[in-house]
């Protein structure tokens, strides 16, 4: 390692542990984790907010500042979503998969102990590439295009097989409507509205936070008034839930390859642009159920389902900060907002940023790194209250969730209307729980469809006027071998299951 | 009357599908006033999504076809399962009116007040808890909705629609 980045890195390293430094990412982390765990918002909504705040302060505080917050915030929604079903954010709609199974079965200690050593983890192991490839990495990322984006939306698609359940047809059919429900609004080539129906609402298209919130908050409400289940875990005392914290933190070594594997997805998918967290989960958790031997426990309760997922989103931090840094090119929302305020600080990314100002990149990261620790830490030392949630009256509950999931929608945009869109998502959600429909692919779907319209509009495009050529992109044939692995594994693997099957059964 | 039911059974059992069979045929109409650019790839999206719907009828018709023969489970008189049928609805029914409800309290009443209303309600009629610990929980909410949004996280909080108006 080059020496001069040796000295940066421990210099950055001694100025976010020194007095009052350290205030600024212990401070930013705590705001952020109370502003993630109200459903709706989220550090980037926080970030925001901050921005016109810190224009007077100098370099170094914003730089703590804003690399807590981007690390901050992910912990809390997944404890949401594995606590009630809450997703934060289209992250954490992944986690609640197998996450709120365990807590209905009593074993929330077990799922917030392993989602937060997942968590720290999986943000120490991004940082830890992130800082290798600093030297590289303005290449690497330059060699990605239109091409490369579309396949890696199909990428995020393909994890449909994994998510669908027993009925893949449902699950096609489901993404199939969540495509066409992204394609409401303004069309993104000619700027013409798509079935909008002369409504204003409409014309902005559908907010993907709404339906999150209603999916699955809402329609989890239904279901637990219709269930007349007494508490969410189904125990009325502490004493009686099973699972511990350590469990959940064992879990995580006793699987120690799909960790690495989960975080290595996290980071190279947090490495593209525009990209964004929530596919990251999606294809960890694609991931871990295709190459798991028993997949009959994913969906519930599977603890790989949650680690993957989990690992995933946090170590895809370090890799957002890559093409952030040093193209100036925001992998998603929250790097967007640092960008802007890097930039309000006369901190251009590029080579300037990482060569005049590197000692400021790397008290980013520290703070990065710290936040994530801290939530993860915080995280596990409030198991037990967050746990005992699970044997409050639903009776009580239900308003409160119901409160802050309409309250959530709201608050997203400022948007009356989109409480009525959550409602109407709820109905939807309820519905399709009802009738073995999975939710998952229609949310999957939504965050992909713009990246996968926008860059096959524009690979076909190239095409046309010849300046690429799709089939003899390194990066395309790569990410083609891994759909198809993605689509075909599990049908490989039941056949030699059962061709196994088969041939003890001659045996015997 | 078991033919009734039965009925309705199955079509409860394909709501969800043909539901959005409805809102895809819908959409498929309305994609034809698209131009061609804006139009091509929800209209291939819609088109595959309809053949999936199809197929999946076909599987549902299908397996309504292999149960028709089925008994109720055993210990049920023949009326039961109609009975457990009906009183299913009506506590899904019931659910999905808490909801509405609670919708329109926050949009009436806006995010402190309608909050309160709603948990007021809730606890009192449907938990039957009462009057004053169901009063004391609602004030809870309210208090906190409006420290933790309004004060702490200092996000505008929603007014609710009557008091827009009574401005």
């Amino acid at each position: 390692m080059d020496p001069v980045m040796i000295d940066a890195a421990l210099e950055g390293l001694r100025l976010v542990f020194s007095w009052p430094y350290i205030l600024y990412p212990l401070a930013a982390t705590l705001i952020a984790m109370l502003f993630s765990a109200a459903p709706g918002l989220n550090s980037s909504t926080l970030m925001a907010l901050l921005i016109p705040l810190t224009y007077a302060w100098e370099p170094l505080p914003v730089m703590l500042v804003f690399g807590a917050l981007v690390g901050g915030a992910t912990f809390m929604g997944s404890a949401t979503a594995i606590l009630f079903n809450i997703p934060g954010k289209a992250s954490n709609a992944v986690t609640l998969l197998d996450g709120y199974p365990m807590t209905r079965q009593g074993q929330a200690k077990t799922a917030i102990g392993c989602a937060a050593a997942a968590s720290a983890l999986g943000s120490t192991l991004g940082i830890g590439v992130l800082i290798a490839m600093l030297p590289v990495m303005r290449d690497a990322v330059l060699v990605l295009g239109p091409p490369e984006y579309l396949m890696l939306a199909i990428w995020g698609l393909t994890t449909l097989a994994a998510v669908a359940g027993d009925s893949l047809i449902k699950g096609l059919i489901a993404a199939g409507f969540g495509l066409q429900l992204a394609f409401i609004g303004y069309d993104p080539r000619t700027a013409e509205p798509r079935f909008t129906f002369g409504t204003e609402y409409l014309q902005d298209g559908i907010s993907l936070v709404p339906v999150l919130l209603g999916l699955f908050a809402l329609a989890e409400i239904i279901d637990l008034m219709v269930s007349g289940r007494e508490t969410l875990s189904g125990q009325r005392r502490m004493q009686d839930l099973s699972g511990s914290v350590l469990e959940g933190i064992r879990a995580v070594f006793r699987n120690f390859g799909l960790f690495i594997r989960s975080s290595l997805i996290g980071i190279v998918i947090g490495a593209i642009p525009g990209i964004g967290g929530s596919v990251a989960g999606f294809v960890a958790y694609g991931h871990a159920s295709q190459t798991a031997r028993d997949r009959s426990r994913f969906g519930h309760g599977d603890i790989r389902g949650l680690l993957a997922p989990e690992a995933a989103s946090d170590a895809k931090d370090g890799g957002a900060l890559v093409p952030t840094l040093a193209l100036g090119i925001p992998g998603g929302t929250g790097t967007a907002m640092l960008l802007g305020a890097l930039t309000l600080h006369g901190l251009s990314p590029g080579r300037e940023l990482l060569n005049e100002n590197l000692t400021l990149v790397f008290v980013l990261i520290w703070s990065l790194f710290l936040s994530n620790w801290i939530t993860s830490l915080l995280g596990l030392s409030l198991v037990n209250p967050m746990a005992r949630l699970g044997t409050i009256r639903t009776s009580r509950l239900i308003p409160v969730i119901l409160a802050l999931a309409m309250i959530g929608a709201i608050q997203y945009r400022g948007l009356a209307a989109d409480a009525v869109c959550a409602a109407v998502f709820g109905l939807l959600g309820y519905l399709m729980k009802r009738h073995h429909w999975p939710r998952v692919p229609l949310v999957i779907a939504m965050s992909l469809a713009l990246l996968l319209e926008t860059n096959l509009h524009l690979t076909l495009r190239l095409q046309e006027l010849g300046r690429i050529n799709f089939w003899s992109r390194p990066v395309v044939l790569l990410l083609l071998v891994l759909i198809l692995f993605n689509l075909f594994l599990p049908l490989l693997l039941r056949k030699v299951r059962a061709i196994r099957a088969m041939r003890r059964g001659l045996r015997s | 009357m078991s033919g009734l039911a039965g009925l309705w059974r199955h079509t409860r059992r394909s709501g969800v599908t043909l539901a959005l069979a409805m809102v895809v045929v819908g959409l498929l109409a309305d994609s034809y006033s698209l131009s061609r650019i804006a139009g091509w790839i929800p209209r291939s999206v819609l088109a595959v999504t309809l053949g999936l719907i199809v197929i999946q009828l076909g599987l549902d018709v299908r397996g309504r076809m292999r149960n028709t023969q089925s008994t109720p489970p055993s210990g049920l008189k023949p009326g039961t399962a109609t009975l457990l049928l009906r009183v299913g609805s009506i506590t899904e029914a019931v659910a999905i009116l808490w909801v509405g409800g609670a919708l329109l309290a926050l949009l009436l009443l806006g995010m402190t007040a309608g909050s309160a209303l709603f948990a007021f309600a809730f606890l009192r009629a449907y938990a039957g808890e009462n009057w004053r610990s169901s009063g004391v929980f609602a004030l809870a909410l309210a208090a906190c909705v409006h420290l933790v949004f309004g004060t702490v996280l200092q996000a505008t909080l929603y007014p609710g629609w009557l008091w827009q108006f009574a401005r």
